[in-house]
């Protein structure tokens, strides 16, 4: 789990439903930086997928659409829905000061940086 | 810094229309926050909590350049006229200059192409091209036309946010979103149209801003 994939909302929480998010609702990671053991998840309006390949509609349409949302998650409210096209190179161009030691993604139920090293101690376990 | 310079540089800033929001007594940054020195002098990970005794919003906003009008910058708020218990909400919603904050409005000349860092790495436009492309493809843009868009796009935002054409969308631990008012130019077939939009940057210290969203809502 990293910048640009998609991921799942897992469960429902006050602050999310305050922004409009729920559980089952699929966004897309938009900033490669972990704070707080949360990611920076961006929700688009249903639409664009819908009337992806009718571009007169968004002409007519786009009043109609709603504004993303971009809301902080816990990593541990969220599920891996489809990885994208960041890598390791990608991710540290996309850094704060390109510092690889900022925690940047998720591999194998640990939250890591780019220099390898692990910040949870117990897999899926991200509070610990 | 000379004397001189000292003084050329108030002489600028009092012409100017954009402050900087400076905590003299914070080192803390939205960009260096998690670093911490360990016991070893070395930089290490640590998160945005171990800022304390400094407020996490007063630290994402240090050092950021903002225009100096209302819904442009953090808002100062008159905190006397409010119970603990108030207090303790607002202090959530709005963070900077809560009760005895050192945050400090500090005059600097006004931004130019050169003193503005924008960020937008091609993931973005990645992004963009395939979540959105039906939006894109309406503004005369094909898939294969990804680099043309980027060229007319960011040129335009830097020039808007300089302008001062921006307000701050939201303000939370996580940072400062501004929501910046572009024209987009259509092309090919849309050649001659123009569509207005917001597009959504994070700011960091000492104008560097990252792009969040490339397109956002329309403005009038």
């Amino acid at each position: 789990m990293k910048i640009y994939d998609d991921v799942r909302v897992i469960k429902d929480r006050e602050e999310y439903a305050k922004e409009g998010v729920y559980k089952g609702m699929v966004g897309r990671i938009i900033l490669a930086e972990i704070r707080s053991n949360k990611f920076m998840v961006n929700f688009i309006d249903e639409a664009f997928a819908l009337h992806k390949d009718e571009p007169e509609w968004f002409e007519e349409h786009y009043d109609e659409l709603k504004d993303d949302i971009n809301i902080p998650i816990k990593i541990k409210d969220l599920e891996l829905i489809k990885e994208n096209w960041s890598t390791d190179d990608s991710i540290l161009n996309e850094l704060p000061a390109n510092n690889p030691a900022w925690w940047c993604k998720v591999e194998g139920g640990y939250i890591m940086n780019l220099l390898g090293e692990k910040k949870n101690k117990v897999p899926y376990d991200y509070d610990s | 810094m000379s004397m001189f310079e000292d003084l050329f540089d108030k002489l600028v800033a009092s012409f100017s229309d954009w402050i900087q929001v400076v905590d003299p007594r914070s080192y803390w940054t939205l960009e260096n926050a998690p670093r911490l020195l360990d016991e070893n002098g070395n930089k290490g990970m640590v998160d945005e909590d171990a800022v304390s005794p400094h407020c996490v919003k007063c630290v994402v906003a240090n050092r950021c350049w903002f225009k100096n009008e209302k819904g442009k910058k953090p808002e100062r708020f008159d905190y006397s006229k409010y119970s603990s218990q108030v207090l303790e909400k607002l202090r959530e919603i709005n963070g900077l200059y809560h009760p005895n904050c050192h945050c400090k409005e500090v005059a600097i000349p006004n931004p130019t192409e050169n003193s503005v860092k924008l960020v937008c790495n091609d993931g973005k436009f990645d992004d963009l091209f395939s979540r959105k492309d039906g939006l894109v493809s309406a503004w005369g843009y094909n898939d294969n036309e990804k680099e043309i868009f980027k060229n007319n796009f960011l040129p335009l935002v830097k020039k808007e946010y300089i302008n001062g054409n921006y307000k701050i969308f939201k303000y939370d631990e996580y940072g400062i979103q501004i929501s910046i008012y572009v024209t987009i130019p259509g092309i090919n077939e849309k050649a001659g149209k123009f569509y207005k939009r917001e597009t959504g940057f994070m700011l960091f210290p000492n104008g560097e801003i990252r792009n969040t969203t490339i397109i956002g809502r329309k403005w009038k």
